[in-house]
């Protein structure tokens, strides 16, 4: 019960964040490859120009708008997908090259990737 | 078979926040359970009270049904879409094996409202989502009755 009190209480925050309109989180996942992070963001029904990604400090945001509207004079009978706008925020925990970063949206997916910056690179210390 | 969902009362006042959220590439096919609450909500006009996260809606005009799913990261080439009776499947294969971890395959039906004229049905794939037209056949469309 405190989880679900939890949780909605952390939706309400952030909806009541954005004055704009709604949005929803969208399903993603994340892998390393190399020295990046692979993020894949599902966003179906955005088109790239009405896609924004930014990072401030360790924030990482992505922001979707829908243009796959209802076209005027179609009925709905049974309506049952969520058709709000698609917001994710990532906190990233380590120190991201922001210059490095490339997004690119393909069949709704969006392939993020965030390369680790120089210095938090491992370094390998020679032993003399 | 008759498939009624148990609501739980505390959830059905979560579900507004609940719905904040969409499939998963994965768990948008290939799901029984919603399956039968689409066939069985159309069947019997009923709200669902499902809270998973159904991604599919169906429209009409007055000359078309239209269905609507989302397949993110599917290529028009993987879609494959088969009308039976009235129910419409909407299929995917994978091609290639970089996707592999979210299921080289998968589909999903729904139950299309009948009349359909199953030869003129279309789809169109397009920022990952899909959308099917299926035309009325002529005897189901609204007609114009004169008055003399």
């Amino acid at each position: 019960m405190s989880e679900i009190t939890k949780n909605l209480s952390a939706k309400k925050q952030d909806v009541a964040e954005s004055s704009r309109s709604l949005f929803v989180k969208p399903n993603y996942e994340s892998n390393r490859v190399d020295d990046e992070w692979q993020i894949s963001v599902s966003m179906p029904g955005v088109k790239r120009e009405h896609l924004s990604v930014s990072l401030e400090k360790d924030e990482l945001t992505l922001v979707g708008r829908r243009s796959d509207a209802v076209p005027e004079g179609w009925r709905p009978l049974y309506e049952a997908r969520v058709r709000a706008d698609y917001r994710l925020r990532l906190q990233l925990n380590f120190d991201a090259d922001p210059e490095g970063i490339t997004a690119q949206l393909e069949d709704g997916v969006v392939t993020l990737r965030v390369p680790e910056s120089e210095a938090a690179k491992p370094r390998k210390i020679e032993v003399k | 078979m008759k498939l009624i969902r148990y609501n739980d009362p505390l959830s059905t006042q979560l579900r507004t926040f609940e719905n904040w959220y969409t499939p998963s590439l994965s768990r948008a096919f290939g799901s029984f359970d919603r399956f039968f609450d689409l066939a069985q909500g159309l069947a019997t006009g009923n709200d669902l009270g499902d809270q998973s996260g159904i991604a599919a809606d169906l429209y009409e005009d007055d000359d078309n049904y239209y269905a609507r799913i989302e397949m993110p990261g599917v290529k028009k080439q993987e879609v494959e879409v088969s009308l039976d009776e009235s129910l419409l499947t909407i299929g995917y294969q994978r091609k290639s094996d970089e996707h592999a971890d979210q299921g080289l395959s998968g589909h999903r039906s729904l139950t299309v409202p009948e009349g359909v004229d199953a030869e003129k049905v279309s789809a169109k794939l397009e920022d990952g989502v899909l959308t099917v037209t299926l035309p009325k056949a002529e005897q189901v469309k609204p007609r114009q009755i004169k008055v003399k």
